[in-house]
């Protein structure tokens, strides 16, 4: 009895638990499709109208074209870095590396806010101008510790012997990783692309620090909140932004999951 | 291939002085020896003995600290693992996953830059050898651990080593898929006239697969012999426990008697052993050994040949074939294994019988 009891309780906690954390979210969509101006209940009638001025307005598309190419920027640098050190931090041993590896986890518990104040500061102290590229290396930076942890964890999985198979086999270091190596890890480099890319393509705090005159996105989201009735046109946006995102997120659980399931490990730990 | 013909065959791996640490750990200390042409030799020891990384050193995957790796006539030093005559089937098999069987049977020749004709031509031969025809398209995370297994010997021997490396290659096989590899892995052996040198811990398969059998103990090489040799001369108390069975009884000498010793065996009473019977000669700690099927239960008087000893049975264990009594021996608390053919015993021995059990001086060896 005192079991049962139990149980119900813990639905209705997790109940509370889903609608504080989704319903905002959902709330975005709703009015995305209302037919006013103004974001309040009761809702007064169904539109594509925002959507398709999602689509007309030509500043909009151009912050999600810059948005798009820091993204892809961001995470094929971050996927690269990453396997370097994922690499470094599986198969060889160094002084100092627990050290190294730590800094370059770093960043995933630094403030934000903190990395925008110091990468400006540096930046202008060395004199560039901000630009699509200071928003790109704030991105690399930030992106990294996330790829580092998910590449590790597909290195990690893949056993020693392939390579020294492929060795003994008559290829060199460099064909063994071209081979063997990088296919059997895909799995984790498309799902590091994935995340980097997601993680890029919705961040602000250091975009907003380290854009110039070009905007990305969500940059642009936030000047444009000034505007009371520029405001279902954003929440159209954030409609499609938080599709896209869903779905990349979803394709990068798929592919790390077949990369477990290759090289023979349990699937565990990653984002589901 | 026998110890006559060693001698004068030039050896296809010398391998001398080698050393290797890991740090303060000494994994191998000072190891030579010499491989043949077309042997099967198997290196035997239990877990953390060095033989694996031996074999690692000859295929090139460890380099060691000093010593030479000599393969067919040339220095190894410095060829990396992808350079060197040897392939090697590994422990996990590892056979690439995101390659179907034809594919990996084929990768080291395409690492060659065979053409095309030849590499599928190989592919087919080498298949059949292992009895694998026709599973080029299949993928390779659909195959049992058996199939796996001559997967990767298939990818190995398709290159024609002039030896090759086998790491521990049954132990992931259940017990009858096992066995039956061993014979299959001999036959292909002798078939193919490749060299061979396997690495297992497991020392009913090393006595029935290999031409000689080095066993390792600590870094070092205990005796290096045919496993009929191993067996019924090990050099000292280490090999002869790790190899069969041996029951050690105390052992105190009293005299010499020309090249004979004169000792006292616990149990056993005193008796003459010839000097060729103390391999390292007598010491301070040897002990007598005498294999279990070396006793024998008298169940008929006409076997008077051998001197006699009585005994209790304290526990038997029957084997179909064969049975395996523990005996107390008479005035000792000594107990003593001894086994005996089921078609050699005549009337029924159980628990508590009390019999004579005789031996012969020819079969103890005082090890130490």
């Amino acid at each position: 009895m005192a079991k049962a009891k139990q149980s119900r309780y813990l639905v209705v906690y997790i109940g509370i638990f889903l609608v504080f954390l989704y319903a905002p979210a959902l709330l975005l969509p709703i009015f995305s499709f209302n037919d006013s101006t103004i974001v309040a209940f009761p809702l007064s009638g169904f539109t594509f109208a925002w959507f398709i001025e999602v689509f007309k307005t030509e500043p909009l598309l151009t912050a999600a074209l810059n948005s798009l190419l820091v993204a892809v920027i961001t995470s094929v640098f971050a996927t690269i870095f990453g396997i370097f050190a994922a690499r470094a931090s599986t198969r060889y041993q160094f002084p100092g590396k627990r050290g190294i590896m730590g800094l370059i986890m770093v960043p995933m518990v630094l403030p934000e806010i903190i990395i925008g104040v110091s990468l400006l500061v540096i930046i202008l102290q060395l004199g560039f101008n901000l630009s699509l590229t200071t928003i790109i290396l704030g991105h690399i930076l930030l992106c990294l510790p996330f790829c580092t942890a998910i590449l590790s964890a597909g290195f990690q999985g893949l056993d020693k012997s392939f390579e020294e198979a492929s060795q003994d086999l008559g290829r060199s270091r460099l064909e063994t990783f071209w081979y063997i190596t990088l296919p059997l890890v895909m799995p984790a480099i498309i799902s590091s692309l994935l995340i980097s890319f997601t993680i890029s393509l919705d961040e602000f705090i250091i975009a907003f620090f380290l854009s110039g005159t070009e905007a990305t996105l969500p940059v642009y989201i936030w000047g444009q909140l000034r505007f009371p009735t520029r405001i279902p046109i954003i929440l159209a946006l954030g409609t499609v932004l938080l599709l896209v995102s869903l779905t990349l997120l979803i394709i990068a659980e798929y592919f790390r999951r077949i990369g477990a399931r290759k090289t023979g490990t349990e699937v565990k730990g990653g984002l589901f | 291939m026998n110890q006559e013909t060693n001698s004068e065959a030039k050896p296809i791996i010398r391998i001398e002085s080698i050393l290797k640490n890991y740090g303060a750990i000494e994994a191998l200390k000072s190891i030579s020896f010499n491989i043949y042409q077309g042997e099967f030799l198997t290196l035997l020891g239990p877990s953390g003995c060095g033989k694996t990384t031996l074999l690692r050193v000859i295929a090139g995957f460890e380099i060691p600290n000093s010593g030479l790796v000599e393969i067919d006539g040339n220095n190894m030093e410095g060829i990396p693992a992808n350079q060197r005559p040897t392939n090697m089937v590994f422990q996990s098999y590892a056979v690439f996953p995101h390659m179907t069987v034809g594919e990996n049977v084929a990768y080291g020749l395409k690492a060659r830059k065979a053409d095309k004709q030849t590499i599928s031509e190989e592919v087919n031969k080498a298949l059949a050898m292992v009895g694998m025809e026709g599973f080029n398209d299949r993928p390779s995370t659909a195959l049992s651990g058996g199939q796996r297994q001559r997967v990767a010997l298939a990818r190995a021997l398709i290159l024609k080593p002039k030896v090759l490396l086998l790491d521990e290659p049954l132990s992931a096989l259940d017990k009858r898929l096992r066995e039956q590899m061993q014979s299959e892995l001999r036959q292909l052996q002798r078939s193919v006239g490749i060299t061979f040198i396997l690495v297992t811990h497991d020392q009913e398969e090393a006595l029935t697969m290999s031409d000689r059998i080095a066993v390792m103990f600590d870094g070092k090489i205990e005796q290096l012999a045919s496993p009929q040799e191993l067996y019924k001369r090990p050099t000292n108390i280490q090999v002869a426990n790790f190899v069969g069975t041996m029951n050690f009884l105390g052992l105190d000498l009293i005299g010499q008697k020309g090249t004979d010793f004169v000792v006292e065996i616990e149990g056993l009473g005193k008796t003459t052993l010839p000097m060729d019977q103390a391999p390292l000669g007598y010491q301070s700690n040897s002990m007598a050994g005498i294999r279990p099927e070396m006793f024998t239960i008298i169940t008929n008087k006409s076997q008077s040949k051998t001197k006699v000893v009585k005994g209790r049975i304290v526990e038997t264990q029957y084997f179909g074939d064969m049975t395996y009594f523990d005996a107390n021996l008479e005035g000792t608390d000594k107990v003593v294994t001894i086994s005996m053919r089921n078609s050699d015993i005549s009337f029924e021995i159980n628990i508590g019988n009390d019999v004579e059990i005789g031996w012969n001086p020819n079969s103890i060896l005082v090890l130490s």
